[in-house]
């Protein structure tokens, strides 16, 4: 591995593991100012539509030991 | 967790994780008045896809008519499903006392437990614990099948169980594994955001499966030949100088041996045993080895045969000779979470004497996920973990379970003869299901703890109702094998008479005189007390996130080494050495088809609508899979006069079941496949016999003398041994009309 290649991996791992914190600041529940920033970014990145698949419905009501 | 009120009643919403497969996706669970009503998709934007339609179908299990919820005892003969109802408190101190006489007579390794903690999830290592403290080895699990296996053979070789880095990869090797929208639904979506992002998919699969389908390149294997397209990579590999030659001068020994034992695989020979031209190998080695990062995921297909250990060391193997391992978008060694005491540490294995530890069924023949060679690593795990017991996947200090199930029929090498089954239906669960009947047939006491009447606990003594995920307080951690804490959280109430394993553990210790190691008197405590490095109660972690992973740490193994014996990945094992097994990975043939037997029967196929033997009386799953069915491929079919829809006999030298036939192009010539763990729920009653387990049972076909297994583990060859289908007149009686009328 040559010295920009190491210098490239370097930066790429530097990456990582900053989005790994950030993933860790939105799965607070409590958010505050960075939290929320970090929401807002990944909520624009990966969107906010809930997941509407009708494959995950069932027929029949849920009742108490039915 | 949030509560409100509504005109029905108190309404609560949790973070859960799904227990009811292996994933463990994180999910959102609702209850009114402690009755959950809905398992939805989690709303964080990262894990919500991360559904399957068996998780929204949680209230219809959890709520369930037939759900156990009150402790029985049997009032027939053994098997006869007759019972009566009895207190929690009246079983627990039946239980203690009808143990403490097993033991007072054989000896503390006559008590034998199998359990899935896939299931039940909260048992935090108490039941490795309570069988140390009272001297038993012979703990088994699925997971000696089941990716357990997998990590106690990867340790062989570098001390750790990696995941993949599938957020960064550049390459997905897929060995038969298919991840699809309703079955490791968490892995497929990772797949397919690499995908998105650029990286290659190879599929090696005997049939055109999901993933195959889309693949940069599908490899049709013949199955159970996995070893040996290793090899032939492998060869292209050194050949062609494609390896990371850094890595493997600094970090590996025994390049020269594997380089001697890859020769021995000339790329014609593969070809011949794998059935996969030539060109198909290069380019795909190529692809693997010259990609910018690469991951071979855990696959249940190399779990399951007879040259296991072999093709899992070469897949360590060839992870370590591409440099891959511990790397940007390769495979992770993430090592013990530092924020949560792993339940390797809960077990205290080191209270087993070694003279117990020796005792272990099967650690004389197959040692290698036996204390026999993973005490061989403890020098090396402490020095590199810091604890010298590493329990990854909960696979890795287990009895051999054929050897259990011939002690418990024969008493060879001695008598086992108490039983206890927590959330794992183990009569269909392991090979050779005839010998579990009689080895369970012949015990002095067995215990079943579940949440529905199975046909293993109909042959228990005492039945104890189990509680699921929606009912308990947890912080799941996988085993130690990835790096993230995730929060489930207790929405609904279970049965009043039901308990957590972690109760039933804690209940059975204190009226057997070792209570002073269970001094957690609630779940919560527990998960205080395994939260405590993190600085956090159980309570304040809810408050505070839902999941929180460890930030990678690339090339650990540049502080310490590897946890191997060497330090280094041990392309030879020396491990395996001193146990006298050959060293270097091999490959030994299956028993191959023949006239009599014309088809490679491929058993452990994974169904969308259930997990192993579960989930067959929830309507709504079962309507989806009304009955299990053989896939054939249409030359096959023709041969033998079968068409779509007819019901056919499957016979192997060891046992037969019936199914339908599905006739199918995307099957391999030759392969047929059998969906793992059915049976009947609606057979219950006079005449039935444990409710159809031995009609349409994929454990029912496999053998599993020594002979039958893989050498080091003692794995059997679920996934290509012999066998002959014939045409019968039609299902077998009993069958739910309803779901007949579905076909």
């Amino acid at each position: 591995m040559n010295k920009e290649e190491i210098k490239a991996r370097k930066k790429a791992e530097r990456r990582s593991k900053m989005m790994t914190r950030l993933a860790n600041r939105t799965f607070s529940k409590d958010p505050k100012f960075l939290d929320r920033l970090a929401i807002k970014n990944l909520t624009k990145r990966a969107g906010s539509a809930p997941n509407d698949d009708p494959e995950l419905d069932h027929d029949g009501p849920i009742k108490a030991f039915e | 967790m949030t509560a409100t009120f509504n005109s029905e009643g108190k309404v609560v919403i949790g973070d859960v994780v799904c227990t009811i497969c292996d994933i463990g996706c994180q999910l959102k669970a609702e209850s009114v008045d402690g009755v959950v009503t809905k398992v939805r998709p989690h709303d964080h934007p990262l894990l919500r896809k991360n559904v399957c339609y068996k998780g929204t179908a949680a209230p219809h299990i959890h709520n369930h008519a037939d759900r156990l919820r009150v402790p029985l005892k049997r009032v027939g003969e053994r098997g006869e499903d007759r019972w009566e109802e009895i207190s929690y408190e009246q079983a627990m101190d039946e239980i203690a006392e009808r143990l403490q006489k097993v033991i007072d007579q054989y000896g503390p390794e006559a008590f034998a437990v199998s359990t899935s903690g896939w299931n039940t999830q909260t048992t935090h290592g108490c039941d490795r614990r309570f069988m140390n403290v009272l001297g038993s080895p012979n703990w088994i699990s699925g997971v000696s099948l089941c990716a357990g296996n997998t990590a106690a053979v990867n340790k062989l070789t570098y001390g750790w169980f990696p995941f993949p880095d599938f957020g960064n990869t550049r390459c997905v090797v897929l060995f038969g594994h298919n991840p699809r929208k309703h079955s490791w639904t968490p892995i497929y979506n990772q797949i397919n955001a690499a995908r998105a992002g650029g990286a290659k998919v190879i599929v090696i699969d005997p049939r055109v499966s999901d993933q195959a389908e889309t693949a940069d390149l599908h490899l049709r294997i013949t199955s159970g030949t996995d070893a040996v397209l290793c090899f032939g990579w492998l060869n292209v590999i050194i050949n062609e100088g494609l390896y990371d030659k850094d890595f493997v001068e600094n970090w590996t020994v025994g390049f020269e041996e594997l380089k001697e034992r890859v020769a021995e695989f000339p790329l014609e020979r593969v070809e011949e045993i794998t059935g996969i031209p030539r060109d198909l190998i290069v380019e795909s080695a190529r692809m693997y080895a010259t990609a910018d990062s690469a991951v071979i995921p855990w696959t249940p297909i190399t779990d399951m045969q007879l040259n296991s250990t072999s093709a899992i060391r070469l897949h360590s193997i060839l992870r370590a000779v591409t440099g891959n391992l511990d790397v940007l978008g390769g495979e992770m060694l993430g090592g013990f979470n530092p924020d949560y005491i792993p339940e390797s540490k809960l077990q205290l294995h080191e209270l087993l004497s070694d003279e117990q530890k020796a005792k272990q069924l099967g650690s004389d023949l197959h040692p290698a996920y036996t204390y026999r060679a993973q005490e061989m690593l403890k020098e090396a795990t402490e020095r590199v973990h810091g604890y010298g017991y590493a329990d990854i996947v909960m696979g890795c200090y287990m009895a051999n379970p054929s050897a259990v199930f011939r002690a418990m029929e024969s008493g060879d090498p001695y008598p086992v003869k108490a039983f206890f089954t927590l959330g794992n239906n183990t009569l269909l669960s392991y090979p050779n299901q005839h010998r579990i009947l009689k080895a369970l047939m012949n015990q002095d006491l067995i215990v079943a703890h579940e949440i529905f009447m199975t046909p293993t606990a109909m042959l228990a003594d005492y039945v104890l109702p189990g509680d699921v995920f929606t009912e308990r307080n947890h912080i799941a951690d996988s085993w130690s094998w990835s790096t993230r804490l995730s929060l489930s959280q207790k929405v609904a109430e279970p049965p009043t008479e039901g308990s957590s394993t972690y109760q039933f553990w804690y209940d059975l210790a204190h009226r057997m005189g070792i209570g002073e190691y269970f001094p957690w008197d609630t779940l919560e405590e527990v998960l205080d007390y395994r939260l405590s490095p993190s600085g956090m109660s159980f309570d304040q972690f809810s408050k505070v996130a839902h999941m929180r992973a460890q930030v990678p740490e690339y090339r650990s193994y540049e502080k310490a080494g590897f946890g191997t014996p060497s330090g280094k990945v041990e392309l030879y094992s020396s491990i395996l050495d001193e146990l006298g097994f050959d060293p270097l990975p091999y490959y030994r043939e299956a028993p191959q088809p023949s006239t009599d037997y014309p088809y490679r029967v491929f058993t452990g196929v994974r169904e969308d609508s259930f997990f192993q033997t579960g989930q067959r009386q929830i309507k709504v799953l079962r309507k989806r899979t009304p009955v299990p069915r053989f896939f054939i491929h249409p030359e096959d079919a023709e041969r033998d006069g079968l068409s779509d829809g007819d019901w056919a006999s499957l016979e192997t030298e060891t046992g037969q079941v019936q199914a339908m036939v599905a006739i199918q192009e995307s099957m391999k010539p030759g392969h047929l496949r059998v969906p793992h763990g059915w049976w009947y729920p609606e057979m219950r009653g006079e005449g039935q016999e444990l409710s159809g387990a031995f009609l349409s049972s994929d454990a029912v076909l496999c053998p599993d003398e020594p002979e039958d297994l893989d050498h080091e583990q003692g794995i059997p060859h679920f996934k290509g041994f012999p066998g002959r289908l014939r045409r019968i007149d039609g299902p077998p009686a009993g069958i739910d009309p309803e779901m007949l009328d579905l076909l």
